[in-house]
């Protein structure tokens, strides 16, 4: 394989389960899946079906029961706590369906807060990747508001330059127009879209087919299984049949 | 009415719901109520409430003023000029302390007592319950041997039998008709152990002659004021008679009244010498109360902030505010309540603590008890906490339900609430430093004093004091017989290495001066020195290192030429640059007496602590028992041994005894012990501090966890939100020991400026340690610092487990 052909996340034979009061449940059967550098995936499928969980494992948030993962072709099924933060904050900008700033930070402070947890990086870098990670995404206006004094759409602007700002290999979006209303939410994969577009790789999962689209490829879980679109389909007809 | 009760209830309910919480918080405001109720009462007979005599505001001690203003005995013709002379007194009385040993019982023993002048119950404004009292006509010299005896002696030894009155009881190998028997309810401030009073008896005709006991400065005064006539007026009668001396009342110098009588109150004078300590440590427990209060505060916050759907649901059910805080005020009123039941219970505990350790020197000890008034203090106190315990929380409450449904979206932490514990626990830890420094200054004052060489090796030393009594022994050759055979006998127990006896015990309260005339300047007679008389071996046993010349042996007897040894800093003073030995001097009787002889300077040894460790009282001299003009019949014994000396005492009694079965032995404490208890008062104010020390400490940790523990809570999702976006374990636990040692930062640095202001009240109390000692200070900052990470750790390594994937989860 050439170096460009490398796929960035490369998932075989992926298992969740959660035991929870003795009750198992399958998240995740046997995921199959690989997204190469620069690719913008969507995921989508119906609730329950995994997006979450399976994204939480992308992001080393979780760990697989069984099956193996492997990021910019290393392997991190089995890294401990502390190797799987410094990752996670290097190789992985979160972008979440509720926002999730911090209240009582100012905007400049919860963008610079993923890089205050990196070693040696020096306050005048840090103020740079900050400023720009908000010019990016139209921001760098407010740096002294407060969460609350910004609008919804704002907010989840701030929440993509806090994910930009560590330039990691990935960014992950958990529905990130969920909590937005329409126009905000096409300001924010409009935003997606453009930062694709300078070679971001991005994979977001969302409810939405309009959005969707804009994605190169679909991804479609179904009961925990990657499935083609037609199966999909085919599938929930017969679940509302 | 109807809704008070179900406010009540309510309140009772929501108690039992969090059981919890409400031990915690009850068990808190009781040990805070009931050490302060505790201290209250020890305080309050002294400070605060009138002594128990009619009209006490009117009773006086009256003292001579020395040339440095210091408050000097009287004499007892100054107190007969002043009882002639006086007008705005209604009667004047003096006392010196008495210890008769009764005989003729089985053991013989020996009774703290007060010879007293005729007028001193009078002057109190007490009487006997049976019998009569002194009259001027017993009060004479070689008047009759009559004596009242204090309720409890007589129950103790007499059986309560009402036929006393009228009884011959044998004191001192005398018969003494008993005349009366005080009331039980007497409380006699001037001398509380006193069971024993007998009249003075002084020669009233000797006024001419200076050298005798009528013109020894060592009679205490007490006056009681004329009906109407103000302290200022008694003082300007005083100091016009003290300055215009009459020809029928000559003074010798020593009793000229130069400076006048010093006038204070009974009740100041009796609580001048402990007051500073008692005052702070009444400042200490109310700091206790504070931060045990403001740890109850932060505990119905907490509450509060769980409680906040219930508050906005009454209040969208239509609750007025006032109905909600006056809820949360029986809440609280409630609680204090219950604290205050169990306070008084720990007070009772209190109590009797703080009386087995009072040091000899704190006064109405036996005052101190859970009355009326004591209960009205904690009732007060109790009330009070339960409003202001409760008074923030309410208003919490109040503002919140303001606030329904913004609440979600802000999202903008830390709520009000948790800065309002913030800021208590900062509270707390300032409160803590303050108590932990002054402890810690008490302790380095201690580890000073006791650091200090007393002068002598005071490890494995018996003391104790033998006293004679009985007609057989008024010879004083017949004395020290019985002082030389029991030393003998002593000197036999196995286990004794050195014994010897000594007119006065270092460290023991014994203080006793005697005048010293020089060869070198005879008409310098103002010269006066702490006055040993030691059996031969007493510097041995005490292991009191000689310096020059040679020590007293048993050459040193009647007949043979005086010898005297002197103290160091004494013969330093007197004799600077010169050879002290062969020096001659006269000592105590023999002053001025030209027919007596010289005695010779014959050694010199190094200086020994006498009153206390603290004082540097350090002229002495030493001379022989039996070169003494006479031999004292009140002698302390100091006993060397190879092991434990406290094993010894019972051995050494029998050994004395087989003596003479029937003289008194007392006040038995090893030297170490000695050494300790002089130093009383500070060691009691110094264990106070250290309780009270620790309790802050342990509630301001409390505090720390506590608001730490409900930050972690609240901001789980925050937490897992950074782990998210790649936090590691270490950065949470850093981000919330952050926290807590912000709060115990700034707490620091507001007890700092706290303590150099709280450490003033301590002055007094200090020895060799400047209020400001960094040493103490950085100590307790350590210490502080020590424990709030201790107390940050627990919600830390919580904080560090929090799963990143919460933040994932949309609420
Ligand atoms: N921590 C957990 N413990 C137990 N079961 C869990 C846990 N997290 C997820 N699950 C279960 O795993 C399955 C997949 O959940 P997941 O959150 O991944 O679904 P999703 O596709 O994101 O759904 P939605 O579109 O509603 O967000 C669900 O059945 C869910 O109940
Ligand atoms: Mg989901």
């Amino acid at each position: 394989m050439t170096e460009a052909g490398q796929p960035l996340i490369q998932i075989q034979d992926l298992t969740k389960v959660f035991y929870t009061d003795e009750i198992e449940t399958h998240a995740l059967s046997g995921v199959h899946l690989s997204i190469a550098k620069g690719e913008y995936v969507a995921m989508s499928g119906p609730s329950g079906c995994g997006k979450s969980t399976l994204l939480s494992i992308i992001g080393l948030l979780d760990t697989p029961t069984e099956g193996k993962y492997s990021l910019n072709g290393k392997t991190v099924e089995n890294l401990d706590f502390a190797e799987r933060s410094r990752i996670r904050n290097q190789e992985i900008g979160f972008i979440f369906q509720s926002f999730n700033l911090i209240g009582d930070l100012t905007v400049y402070e919860n963008v610079e807060l993923p890089l205050t947890y990196r070693q040696r990086m020096p306050a005048p870098d840090r103020k740079k990747r900050v400023m720009e990670a908000l010019e990016r995404v139209g921001m760098a206006h407010r740096v002294r508001h407060y969460p609350s004094q910004l609008s919804g759409g704002q907010q989840q602007r701030v929440a993509v330059a806090r994910a930009l700002g560590g330039k990691p290999s990935i960014l992950l979006a958990d529905e990130p127009t969920g909590n937005l209303d329409s126009r905000n939410g096409e300001a924010v994969m409009e935003l997606l879209q453009n930062l694709h577009r300078e070679g971001a790789t991005i994979c977001m999962v969302t409810h939405d087919p309009r959005f969707a689209k804009h994605a190169q490829r679909e991804v479609h879980l179904f009961d925990g299984k990657v499935v083609a679109e037609e199966e999909l389909k085919k599938l929930m007809a017969d679940v509302h049949a | 009415m109807n809704g008070l009760v179900q406010d009540v209830r309510y309140a009772l309910r929501q108690l039992r719901k969090t059981p919890g919480f409400a031990c915690t918080a009850i068990v808190i405001l009781a040990l805070g109520i009931g050490g302060t109720t505790a201290i209250f009462s020890a305080i309050n007979p002294i400070l605060f409430e009138p002594l128990p005599y009619p009209q006490a505001r009117r009773i006086v001690m009256l003292w001579y003023a020395g040339d440095d203003g210091s408050r000097i005995p009287q004499t007892f013709h100054t107190f007969r000029e002043l009882e002639e002379r006086s007008r705005s007194l209604d009667t004047i009385a003096v006392m010196k302390p008495w210890q008769p040993t009764l005989t003729g019982a089985d053991q013989p023993e020996r009774f703290d007592g007060q010879r007293i002048s005729a007028n001193y119950f009078r002057t109190l404004g007490v009487s006997p319950a049976w019998g009569r009292d002194f009259q001027a006509s017993d009060d004479v010299y070689h008047g009759p041997k009559i004596v009242i005896l204090s309720n409890g002696l007589w129950q103790r030894h007499f059986g309560g039998d009402s036929s006393i009155i009228g009884r011959q009881v044998k004191l001192d190998d005398d018969s003494y008709t008993v005349i009366g028997v005080m009331p039980r309810a007497f409380d006699n401030v001037l001398s509380p152990s006193a069971e024993v009073w007998s009249p003075l008896q002084y020669d009233k005709g000797n006024i001419s002659s200076a050298q005798t006991k009528e013109w020894g400065h060592h009679l205490r005064m007490v006056g009681r004021l004329r009906a109407g006539i103000s302290m200022a007026q008694a003082r300007n009668d005083l100091g016009w008679i003290a300055h215009t001396p009459l020809p029928e009342f000559p003074r010798p110098a020593w009793a000229s009244l130069d400076r006048g009588v010093i006038a204070n109150s009974l009740q100041d004078d009796v609580g001048s010498g402990v007051k500073p300590a008692l005052l702070a440590v009444l400042g200490a427990v109310i700091l206790v109360l504070l931060i045990a209060c403001v740890n109850v505060t932060n505990l119905l916050l907490a509450r509060g902030a769980q409680r906040l759907g219930e508050f906005s649901m009454r209040a969208a059910l239509g609750a007025p505010r006032a109905r909600l805080v006056r809820q949360l005020l029986t809440e609280s009123l409630l609680l204090a309540m219950l604290g205050g039941v169990f306070g008084i219970v720990v007070a009772q505990v209190g109590i009797r603590a703080l009386v087995a350790l009072s040091p000899p020197e704190l006064p109405r000890v036996n005052a101190i008890r859970l009355d009326g008034t004591v209960f009205a203090f904690a009732l007060v106190i109790t009330a009070l906490i339960g409003l202001v315990v409760g008074l923030i929380p309410a208003l919490h409450a109040f503002r919140s339900d303001l606030h329904i449904g913004a609440q979600q979206s802000s999202g903008r932490t830390p709520g009000g609430h948790q800065l309002t514990r913030r800021t208590l626990v900062v509270s707390e830890v300032a409160i803590a430093l303050v108590l932990l420094v002054s402890a810690g200054l008490l302790l380095r004052s201690l580890q000073r004093l006791f650091a200090i060489d007393p002068g002598f090796d005071a490890s494995h030393v018996l003391t104790m004091q033998v006293q004679e009594s009985g007609h057989q022994y008024d010879a004083d050759s017949v004395r020290a017989r019985f002082f030389t055979q029991a030393l003998e006998a002593v000197r036999q127990v196995s286990g004794v290495t050195a014994a010897a006896f000594t007119s006065q015990l270092p460290l023991s309260g014994d203080f006793e001066t005697y005048g010293v005339q020089f060869e070198l300047d005879p008409n310098d007679n103002s010269e006066a020195a702490l006055r040993y008389a030691v059996s031969p071996g007493y510097f041995e046993a005490m292991r009191i290192p000689l310096l020059r010349g040679r020590l007293l042996d048993e050459h040193d007897v009647t007949g043979a030429p005086q010898a005297v040894v002197f103290s160091e800093s004494f013969a330093k003073r007197k004799f600077p640059g010169q050879d002290p030995l062969g020096k001659r001097v006269r000592i105590g009787p023999d002053i001025g007496h030209a027919d007596r002889p010289w005695a010779a300077i014959v050694g010199v040894v190094g200086d020994v602590k006498q009153a206390s460790l603290a004082l540097s009282q350090s002229d002495a001299f030493y001379t022989a028992t039996t070169q003494w003009s006479w031999v004292d019949n009140v002698q302390s014994l100091v006993i060397r041994t190879s092991g434990d000396a406290a094993a010894l005492a019972p051995a050494i009694r029998k050994a004395i005894w087989s003596v003479d079965r029937n003289q008194a032995i007392v006040r038995v404490a090893t030297m170490d012990n000695l050494l300790v208890n002089s130093e009383g008062e500070r060691h009691f104010v110094l264990i106070l501090f250290e309780a009270f020390g620790l309790a802050a400490l342990v509630l301001a940790a409390t505090g720390i966890y506590g608001v730490l523990s409900g930050s972690v809570t609240e901001r789980t999702r925050e937490i897992g939100l950074r782990t998210a976006l790649g936090a590691t374990p270490v950065d949470i636990l850093a981000l919330v020991v952050r926290q807590g040692m912000t709060m115990t930062g700034l707490g620091v640095v507001i007890g700092l400026s706290g303590a150099a202001i709280a450490s003033h009240s301590l002055i007094t109390l200090l020895f060799g340690v400047s209020r400001l000692d960094p040493f103490t200070y950085l100590g307790v900052i350590a210490v502080l610092g020590f424990v709030s990470m201790i107390a940050c750790a627990v919600p830390a390594r919580r904080a560090a487990k929090v799963d990143p994937m919460v933040a994932l989860r949309y609420e």
